[in-house]
Order: structure tokens, then sequence, then C-alpha cells
């Protein structure tokens, strides 16, 4: 039942929204805080139009549940966030309904630097203004742009030069409050030689039939390592559109690995910029869906440049009526020379009702170059089952066996132990 | 004085299209453009009955309200439809019983291809139907065919002869508004090649149809249809050289097959029509709309393909897997050179229980050209345990071609097992050292290479088929190494 919960405390900003204009209104209440978001905000107005089912990127995912719908935006009430913390020793940055909120964050390892966007100042302001937008083009697509007008809050987090991290940071993004929208922007600078895992959070209370329209931009400079871990939980009625956009420069190292938990409509893009040689880029993504989700990952290998290596993995069990989208693109171009692309999607559905709709392409303008994709849907093996149950296992106990041995080459690719095990735990719970 | 490498080069370069040269001899050509009236000129030139007039004359308002399409990955200035003819069919109209009383040009013209029927009725017990233009001006073998009861004639025969057969299957694969070039096919389509094979009957012979595109923007439109009645077998060869032109040649064909219970269609094809020069310039722009209709259940339908001419390709041969345990096959060569384009693959749409797909497609790009692989497997909810396998391969050939995979795979079965797997890699050094090294020279090492690479489908064709086509492939790589 999708029965929006009360809650005394919202801002009374509801609207029914019938066409783009009534649902961008919405929004009208957020203050702009920089020239781009004036841009963006133009170009949504004028022309720039929210995809329909023509759009060759979103062939298999409806925006009308989103753009038909009205939203709020709540006033956090929030006074714990404790239990969200996968593991209490990571550094926490929390945002309630994409404003920052100090009281409940973590204060940050030396060598990290964050600031507000919404209150940026001095050099920090500087530089992240000098970033900010430039790996989006919030003329051209809709749910970006719409981020960019209207975002209120987000992290800028540095991390200095030559610096190793170890404890993880985690951005923890919580939407509160029914029908609450958010539209949480960050952006993530990690410089030359700097080592460093994040963890990206969403999560929700009480956040029925909410909106959040994430954007993230990611620059990796020189020899700098990355491990990026997006965790996607924020409720099974939300609605959730992701962009993700990373710039590679040399040598670098980066990792993405998506994780989706729950979610109603869930949307996940990906850009991976490898702009210059000598870069590792990985892409990982996992997706358990059941009742009648939709999840849909899209993602882009973008080789610029010559000998770079990226490898991608993403797998997904599907239950009841729920429908999986996977639409990964790797695109080499002529001066790409040396490239290394490998590409994976693995499916298993375990009912009749449910979809996969999985597209895996090549775009190829280099010869000299190894690039490969493969995508695989099935079951799971009868043999299997039936050799499990011909031990003494139960069908219940050798299905999750199965479906945790599926998972396995992703969860082993989680390079934090706490996070490992809560991803276990969230797999076996799905067979509670 | 010495042949010098330059010299070599030089003339590998502008080796000219084998197969070009044009023969004159007088044509029957409809004014330029397309209305009712050319419709209405196309039928009664060919004496066809009020309903096909009709069909006709549907197609051409349902092909006036659509669009070209535009999603494939192929570039090229938009055409004029309206400057173009229509029809075009040699005079000579009368019937033929043997080849001596073919027109000399046309007959020489045969032997410059390598096809002289003569010979190909002796030794290999090939029933050729050629097609010239648009008409079709010679059949054989029709009367050791009739015995049997399997018809094979040309389409405008068919309309004259088996109206009732036709009405019932034409359209019924590819309807008129299926795509763009589908319908304009409907509304134009000028002859093509009519196939049925009754119930139980092998067919004792290969079918094969010869296309020729002659006369200068002319675009040709044939329309193919092959009915396989319960428990029948047939092999269907079609193959194709074209003239060389500058300009553009359009050529938009339909093909559909239909396979009953049990019956078994295989459907071969070597297309080498003009791909245009080496900057890109004339070539033959091909968008075929090909299906067949696993209507019965345990049928079975096969699609090869050789495609190495076009300057643009855009053409899915696909299967509807509609009868239970019904199998559908695709094998693709194509090659791309100079500044061609191709834009192909298959669908496989599974809606029988326990049916099998399988998916070969092999690409090969050069010089600046670009090769892509679009495809559908589409598991409806009620296939159950249906199978498809997938294997796209690409080739590429020098640095400044490209070649791309779209395969679109959307499963609703959870009992359906679906794999694919491509991949897109360069001829290898080593290979390459191996074969200079035992005096094999650079250019026929590659063509050693690139049969080799695309063995698994050439042996896919039947035998005669898969010899052109080895000659084919390496002709078509000529200069693109080096």
């Amino acid at each position: 039942m999708k029965l929006p919960r009360s809650n005394p405390h919202n801002n009374n900003i509801e609207f029914k929204a019938m066409n783009k204009e009534t649902f961008l209104k919405q929004f009208d209440s957020i203050p702009a805080h920089y020239p781009i978001q004036g841009e963006a905000r133009a170009a949504i107005h004028n022309g720039l139009d929210f995809p329909t089912s023509r759009d060759e990127k979103w062939k298999y995912t409806r925006v009308n549940s989103i753009v038909e719908s009205s939203i709020k935006l709540n006033v956090s009430t929030i006074t714990d966030v404790n239990s969200f913390k996968i593991d209490a020793n990571w550094c926490y940055l929390v945002f309630v309904n994409g404003a920052f909120h100090l009281g409940l964050s973590d204060a940050l390892p030396n060598g990290v630097e964050m600031t507000s966007i919404a209150q940026a100042e001095g050099s920090m302001k500087e530089n992240m203004l000098a970033k900010l937008g430039k790996l989006f083009d919030h003329k051209s697509q809709a749910f970006p742009s719409l981020n960019t007008a209207y975002f209120n809050d987000g992290a800028f987090l540095s991390v200095a030069k030559n610096i190793k991290i170890d404890q993880p940071i985690a951005i923890l993004n919580i939407s509160e409050g029914s029908a609450q929208a958010s539209n949480p922007r960050n952006l993530i600078h990690v410089e030359s030689g700097a080592e460093v895992k994040l963890i990206h959070q969403f999560e929700g209370v009480n956040n029925s039939e909410a909106f959040t329209n994430s954007v993230c931009e990611i620059f990796v400079d020189e020899n700098a390592q990355t491990e990026y871990y997006l965790i996607e939980n924020e409720g099974p009625e939300t609605k959730t559109i992701s962009s993700t956009n990373i710039s590679q420069k040399r040598d670098s190292c980066f990792t993405i690995v998506t994780i989706t938990k729950s979610g109603q409509l869930v949307r996940n893009n990906i850009h991976m910029a490898i702009t210059e040689s000598g870069c590792e880029s990985n892409m990982m993504g996992i997706y358990f869906t059941d009742g009648t989700q939709h999840v849909d990952n899209q993602t882009y290998a973008d080789h610029q440049d010559h000998g770079c290596n990226s490898n991608e993995l993403y797998k997904g069990v599907l239950a009841d009526r729920s429908t999986g989208v996977f639409n990964g693109k790797i695109m080499v171009h002529q001066a790409a020379q040396q490239t290394n692309a490998f590409q994976s999607n693995q499916n298993i559905l375990l009912s009749d009702k449910a979809t996969i709709n999985t597209k895996p392409e090549l775009e190829i303008y280099a010869d000299d170059v190894k690039c490969s994709h493969g995508c695989t849907i099935g079951q799971l093996d009868e043999e299997a089952m039936f050799y499990l149950q011909s031990r003494g296992l139960g069908k219940e106990a050798a299905h999750r066996l199965l479906v945790e041995a599926f998972a396995q080459d992703l969860i082993d690719t989680i390079e934090i132990d706490s996070l490992k095990e809560n991803f276990s735990q969230f797999i076996k719970s799905k067979f509670e | 004085m010495a042949y010098t490498e330059i010299e070599l080069a030089e003339e590998l370069k502008n080796k000219k299209y084998e197969f070009g040269f044009v023969s004159n001899f007088e044509s029957d050509k409809a004014p330029k453009g397309l209305n009712e009236d050319i419709i209405r000129l196309i039928s009664a030139k060919k004496n066809e009955p009020q309903w096909m007039l009709d069909y006709r004359l549907d197609a051409l308002k349902v092909w006036l309200d659509m669009k070209e399409p535009e999603w494939a990955h192929i570039h090229y200035p938009k055409i004029d439809f309206q400057n173009l003819h229509y029809y075009s069919a040699p005079k000579t109209k009368k019937k033929l019983n043997s080849l001596d009383e073919l027109d000399p040009e046309l007959k020489s013209m045969y032997e410059k291809l390598g096809i002289s029927t003569e010979e190909q009725k002796r030794l290999t017990g090939v029933a050729v139907d050629v097609v010239v233009d648009s008409v079709s001006v010679e059949t054989s073998f029709k009367e050791k065919l009739g015995e049997l009861g399997v018809i094979f004639c040309s389409f405008s025969e068919a309309v004259q002869n088996h109206p009732e057969l036709i009405k019932k299957y034409m359209g019924s694969i590819v309807p008129t508004n299926d795509n763009f070039y589908a319908a304009l096919n409907a509304a134009v389509f000028t002859d093509g090649s009519f196939c049925y094979i009754p119930k139980g009957v092998r067919c004792p012979m290969e079918l094969s149809t010869y296309f020729r595109i002659n006369d200068a923007q002319t675009g040709q439109f044939e329309r193919t249809l092959v009915v396989a009645d319960s428990g029948s077998y047939v092999s269907y060869l079609e193959g194709c050289t074209a003239p060389m032109r500058d300009e553009n040649q359009l050529h938009a064909a339909v093909v559909e097959l239909i396979a009953m219970d049990d019956a078994e269609i295989k459907y071969s094809t070597v297309q080498n029509w003009y791909p245009g020069n080496e900057e890109g310039k004339g070539g033959i722009y091909n968008f075929v709309t090909k299906r067949g209709l696993c209507e019965g259940i345990n049928s079975k339908i096969s699609w090869t393909q050789v495609e190495t001419g076009s300057a643009i390709t855009w053409k899915y041969p696909s299967c509807i897997l509609k009868g239970d345990n019904s199998i559908g096959e695709f094998y693709s060569v194509a090659v791309t050179n100079n500044y061609q384009q191709a834009d192909t693959g298959t669908k496989m749409l599974h809606i029988g229980k326990n049916t099998k797909s399988t998916i070969i497609s092999k690409g090969i790009s050069a010089g600046k050209s670009n090769n892509s692989y679009r495809g559908l497997v589409k598991i409806l909810p009620n296939a159950h345990n249906s199978r498809n396998f997938s294997q796209c391969d690409s080739l590429l050939l020098g640095s400044e071609c490209g070649a791309h995979t779209f395969p679109y795979i959307e499963t609703q079965n959870s009992s359906a097992k679906v794999e694919h797997e491509a991949t897109t890699s360069k001829i290898g050094e080593d290979q390459i050292f191996y074969c200079l090294q035992r005096g094999i020279d650079e250019e026929k090492a590659v063509s050693l290479i690139v049969n080799g690479y695309a063995k698994e489908v050439l042996n896919k064709l039947p035998m005669e088929f898969a010899i052109e086509a080895q000659k084919l492939l390496s002709i078509s790589l000529e200069g693109s190494v080096g």
C-alpha cells in the first residue's frame, strides 16, 4: 500500500504535477547559489524535455511516475544517524534532504578537506567553482540539469596530494519525509598520488514516494587511486536517479561499485572519461530486485587515450515481477590504441514475470585493442540445486547458497571488510 | 623494367571493381518520381490484377506518412526519392525456353560474372532464375521442379498464376507498414522470386537467383517469398553483383520466408554490389528487410550471408520462432573497406516453447569503413526453455576504421538461457610474421587469416557459394594492408 505517511514537520509545499512546468514549479522555492544554476534553470524550462521511451537511452525506463508526481521539500527532524552506519569507524558526512548536517558529521582525517557547496568560501569556493558542472552538460541531459538547477547543497571533498587515507569516508544522504525530493550534488577531487576509499550511501526515513536525483562529479588526478562505493537503500517506494561522471588522468586507478539494495525505480548513469594514458578503471554493480522494482544501470567507458584498461562486471538476480536493465557501452576513440576493455553482465531470473533487458555495446575506432563483452541470462543450475538438496540442504538453503556463490566474485571486489560483511548480510536477508 | 613495390601498391589502390561494366541493352524505363500514376504504370506494365494494384496503392499511402529511419550507425546524404526511376525492364520480354534465345549481350554479361547459367545447370544442378534489373527473363529447371509440385517462378508470374498463394502469404511476415523501406518496396516492387515447396517434398536442387542492377539511377525493388509447407526442405541461394556507377543506387528488397511444421528453409546470400571507389564515391545503398517465420512446430530457418559490397548496408535478416521447438540461425560475414558502412545483424523473437537460436556474426573492417552489428534477442514470457547463443566478433584492419556492436537482449522467461559474447581485435603481428617467414606475402597472409576467421560462417554456405565467397573476401580486402 502506498499511503503517504504523515509528517507534522512538512514544509507544506505540495502540488499535483501534471506536466513539466508544474513539476518544475515545485522546486521554485530553492535559491540559486551560483550562475550555473540559473543557466540550467533556463535550459530546463526552455526546450529541454524529460526523456521518453523514444530516447534510445531511456528505452526501457519510464520517468512519468517522477515527472507527474507531487513532491515536497521537507524540513529535517533527524537527530541520530547511528542506525544507518555500516561501520562506526568510518568518517561520516551527513546530508539530510540535501542539506549538510554539521552536528551529525564526523571530523575528517588529515589531508581531506570538505566544504558544503552552498556555504563554500575563500579558496575552497574558487577551487569548487572551477570544477562544478565541468563533467556534465547541464544543457542537454534532463536529470543532471534538474539537479544543477535546483541542488541546495552537497559536499565538495578534496583529498590532498600524495596522501593515503586509510579511514573510509562516507557521504550519507538521508531523505526524510514522504514525497521528499532531493537533488544532492557532490564534487570530489582526488589530487595526484592520493589514495582514498569513499562510500556514497543513500538512506531514507519515512520517505515513501520520495524522489532523489543525485549528481556526483569525480576528478581523479595523476597516479591517484580511488575506490567509490555507491549504496542505494532509500526504501521500497522511492525513486532514485543517480548520475556519476568521472574524469581520470594519467596512470590513475578508479573503481566504482554500485550496490542497489532498494528502491521502486532506480536509474544509475555512470560515465567514465579516461582522458589520459595508463589508467585503470573498474565498474562493478549488483542488483537484487523483487516485487515490481525497476533497476536500470547505464555505463559508459570512454577511452580517449592509449594504453588504458577498463573492466566491467554487473550482476543481477531478478525475482517476482521486477525488471532489470543494463546498458553498457565501451567507446574506444581512434587515439586510444592498446586499450583493453572488458565488460560482462550476468543475470539470473527467478520468476517468469521478471524481465531483463540488456544491451552491452562496443563502439571502436582503434585497431590495436582488445575489447570484449559478454552477457548471460539464465537460472540457477538445476544440477547444482539437486546436488545440494541430495546432501540434505533444504530448497531455500540451496537456493541461497547458489545465489551467494553467484554474487561472490562481486563481493570479492569490495575491499572494505565491514562493507563486505554488510553486503553478505543483505543477500541473506533477501531469503528471510 | 622491373615491377616495383610502388607500382604494385598503385595498382592495388586503383584496382577496379572486377564486375564493374555496363551492358548496353535498351531499357524500358518509367519516368522519374514516385506517385500514384507511377504505381498504376508499373502495375499496368505487369498486367496485374486489381487486388495487386490496390495493395500497392495502400502501401504508397502508408509510405508517404513514414519517415526514413535514422537510428542506424550510418551516414549518407538524404536520398531524393522523387529523383529515381522506379521501373526499368530489359526490352526482350519474350519467353525463352533455352539459353540460346537469350540476348547475346545479356549472355556475355553473365559470362563476365562467371555465372554461366549453362555451366551451372549442367555441373551443379542449380536452377537459376536470373533477374536482370527488374524483370525475370529466364527461369530454368521449371519442368523438373514442376514434377515435384515445387513452384519456383518470378513474382509477377506467381501473381498471375498463383494469386491465392500470393494473397495469402505476401505481407504476412513483413507487413506494408513494417518500416519505411518495406513500405516503399510494397508500393513499387517490380519483380522477384516466388517459391513454394509442397508438403513433404525435399527440394532436390538448390534454388538460386542472381540479381543484377544494371541501369543507372534505377532503384531495384525485389520481393522474394518462400513458403515451405509441412515437412519440406529447401535451400535458396541469392547472389548479387552490380556494375560500376558513380551515382548512388538504391536497393530496397523484401524477403519473406515461411516454414510450416517440420519444414526447413536455408537461405544463403552473397552480396557483392558496387561498394563505391576508394574515396567513398558511388556505390549501392542497400536497405533490405528480410524476415522468416517459423510458423510450425519443429520448423527451422537458417540465414547465411556474406556481405562484401554496397556503400551502405542496412539489413537485419530475422526469425520469428513461433512454433514450439523451432530453430532460427544467423551466420554472417560482413566486410567493409574504404568508406563502406554496414549496419547489419539479426532479430530472434522467441515465442514458442523450446525454441533455439544461434547467431554467429563476423565483422571485418578496413580502410575508413564502419561496420556495426545490431541485433535483438527477445524471449517472450511463454518461450519456456528457449535458448540463444550469440557471438559477434569484429576484426579491425587499419587504424582508421570502426567496429561496433549493439546487441539488445530482452528476456521475460526464467527458464530461458541467453548468452552473448563479442570480441574486437586485430590480426596478430605474430600471425603475420609466421606467414611472412614461410614466404607468404602480407596481402596473402591477411587474406588467409581473414578466411580462417570467417570459416565458421563460410562453412555454412553451399559449396559453390563458399568458393565464391572466399574469393570475394580476398578481393574486398585488397590494398587494405601495408
